[in-house]
């Protein structure tokens, strides 16, 4: 079992305002698993998303990752874990404009000991991976949304991360660069790689096996895909 | 993240905003081109107070006529004449035969215009004794000094300063030529060599004539207006100084030396009553430039500041990819600190371009001006530039790195 919690709890407070965001959330995630976190906004599925992938603590209950309690790591054992266990792919991209595609792969790099002369040669092997090979010292304003979000997903595998966070990372493309996104984020889900896709589109929830459903904090379903989209299915949009 | 990267990303930003860079950083490089002109050029002009003193010779003392108070001028400087030191009072200091009394030369100045055929010059002529030059550290170029013989005997001989005689006769030999001082004709016996300008006077310009010949044909007096004394040593000048003042008080019948009629200096004391006030200047001149370091400081945490909103995405990117608040801080730490270090160096090099260019006008017009580079100041100056990065680069440092990293990245 990779990731496990058990009543997750998140509230934030506003001065005297409490505001309850996840009001007590039990699930597990296989390693290998690729699932789909779904609900409308306000939901909580952000929040959750941001306290599995160690951009925040929960408030109450217990979050084990890789059978470790991590539920009250500190800000500098947090970060550590972002560095080494997880990769992001954001619905913005979040790129640094002015920095070239290869530099922004091997930006997560730049936090560890891995050396400059292994980090160039590691991005430019995944950069290859997601087909960007040719556009090394591009700057990100000079690509497509869906290259743009090709780069971000060479520099969520750069770390060699246990479980790549995928927050609405179709929302700003137009759908045949959605299509080639969720196909490659498909292809590296059967390479093996975990993937937890946040979403509020039913359609790109189903290319995950599995969709957790969540409204006003609480978990209203946990199920498996019955017809799991493929980008196959949708091949004739990619032409 | 290891510093050369850091560095080399602060460059990039530097060069990316290069208008908004340069006026970051001018208040620093004012503030350090300041300091480092302050230091240069006042180092310059207290080597021409010391070249000037050197070349009066440092072990000179000097008696005026007159009571002064504490540490002040005698009022014979103001112009005031008093008649109170004679001619005799030399001679007879000079004759106690004390052991560190190397010569005694005595002077009176007046002015006038003098001739030669139909040319003319405004000048100051010096009554002076024979031996003069032996005091003065003098020299000179052609012919040669007036005798004790001819000092005593009042003849009508002139030596001349370098400038005087160039302006007079150009290339003319003035050696025998006879010039008009006071509707008298003084023979041209020598010319000075040329010694350069001082702060206070111009010896290359002035004339000299015997002792005698000027208290009696030219001025009427029977007074001296200053006595220059050469001692044998430095060292002895303080010692020196009570024995002339205790002969010169019996021979004036004083019994209180508050009632002193004249007032002995040396040049020592005079040389560090100046670098007393050159470093109260330089002082004053340094805290100035210490404020625009300062204001210049806040200037740039303020583009820090500034700087950390507009890349507060990129700071939420970089926590999420897993950077330690400790990183973060580093980062812009660095990059206050390359900015700071980089206006320092430009500050420092404009500044010694400005000293230069100071001591070769100061040398083009005749001053005995030394370029001092201040090796001192240019590693405060360092230091201080760096320090002012890290000072004013950490409240924005610090303010960038305890950002939250959800926040920061959701920012627009």
């Amino acid at each position: 079992m990779l990731i496990s919690v058990k009543d997750l709890k998140k509230e934030f407070r506003v001065e005297d305002v409490v505001t309850k965001v996840l009001n007590g959330v039990s699930f597990d995630i296989e390693k290998g698993e690729f699932i789909s976190i779904m609900g409308p906004s306000g939901s909580g599925k952000s929040t959750l998303m941001y306290i599995l992938s160690f951009l925040d603590k929960p408030t109450s209950g217990e979050y084990f990752f890789d059978g470790k309690n991590v539920s009250h790591l500190d800000d500098d054992k947090l970060a550590e874990m972002r560095s080494s266990k997880v990769g992001f792919v954001f619905q913005s991209f979040n790129l640094l404009n002015r920095t070239s595609v290869l530099d922004n792969v091997i930006l997560p790099l730049v936090y560890t000991d891995i050396s400059k002369k292994e980090r160039i040669t590691k991005a430019k092997s995944i950069l290859e991976q997601v087909g960007l090979s040719h556009r090394l010292d591009y700057t990100p304003n000079r690509l497509s949304g869906g290259e743009k979000q090709r780069v971000a997903i060479a520099r969520a595998l750069i770390n060699n991360p246990e479980v790549i966070f995928a927050d609405e990372p179709t929302g700003n493309l137009d759908s045949k660069s959605g299509l080639q996104v969720m196909k490659l984020l498909e292809e590296l889900n059967n390479q093996g790689h975990t993937i937890v896709l946040v979403t509020h589109e039913k359609y790109t929830a189903e290319y995950a096996e599995r969709i957790i459903y969540i409204k006003d904090g609480l978990i209203l379903s946990d199920s498996k895909v019955q017809e799991r989209q493929t980008a196959k299915n949708n091949s004739e949009l990619l032409k | 993240m290891d510093i050369f990267e850091a560095i080399n990303n602060s460059w990039q930003m530097i060069i990316r905003n290069k208008m908004r860079s340069f006026l970051t950083m001018l208040g620093i490089i004012i503030g350090v081109m300041a300091v480092i002109v302050v230091m240069s050029v006042g180092s310059g002009a207290e080597s021409l107070i010391i070249n000037e003193v050197k070349s009066i010779g440092s072990n000179l003392i000097s008696i005026l006529p007159g009571k002064a108070e504490e540490d002040g001028p005698p009022s014979s400087v103001f112009g005031i004449v008093v008649t109170s030191l004679k001619y005799e009072d030399g001679e007879a200091l000079f004759n106690s035969n004390y052991p560190s009394i190397e010569a005694v030369t005595m002077y009176v100045k007046g002015n006038d215009r003098i001739s030669w055929e139909d040319k003319k010059a405004d000048v100051n002529f010096n009554g002076v004794s024979s031996e003069f030059l032996e005091v003065d550290n003098g020299e000179i170029e052609k012919g040669r000094f007036f005798t004790k013989e001819e000092e005593l005997s009042q003849v009508k001989v002139v030596v001349l300063g370098n400038k005087i005689a160039e302006k007079l006769f150009g290339d003319q030999d003035p050696l025998g030529e006879k010039i008009k001082i006071k509707n008298s004709n003084f023979t041209i016996i020598g010319i000075l060599k040329a010694k350069g300008g001082g702060l206070t006077q111009n010896q290359d310009e002035e004339v000299y004539v015997p002792i005698k010949t000027a208290q009696t044909i030219l001025l009427g007096i029977n007074h001296i207006s200053l006595m220059r004394i050469k001692v044998d040593k430095p060292e002895n000048i303080n010692k020196t100084i009570s024995y002339i003042e205790d002969f010169l008080r019996d021979r004036h019948n004083i019994d209180d030396p508050k009632d002193d009629d004249f007032t002995v200096r040396s040049v020592q004391e005079a040389l560090d009553a100046l670098k007393t006030v050159t470093m109260a200047i330089r002082f004053f001149l340094i805290a100035v430039s210490a404020i625009s370091l300062i204001v210049g400081g806040f200037g740039i945490m303020n583009i820090m500041l500034a700087t950390v909103e507009e890349r507060i995405n990129e700071i939420g990117l970089r926590k999420a990819v897993g950077a330690k608040n400790y990183h973060i801080t580093m980062q812009f730490l660095i990059e206050t600190i390359t900015i700071t270090f980089l206006s320092g160096i430009i500050g420092i090099i404009v500044g010694l371009l400005i000293s230069i260019l100071v001591a070769v006008i100061a040398q083009s017009m005749g001053f005995k001006w030394d370029l001092v580079i201040s090796v001192p100041a240019i590693i405060v100056a360092s230091i201080v530039s760096v320090s002012v990065g890290i000072i004013f680069g950490l409240v924005p440092a610090k303010k960038a790195s305890e950002l939250n990293p959800i926040e920061a990245l959701r920012y627009e």
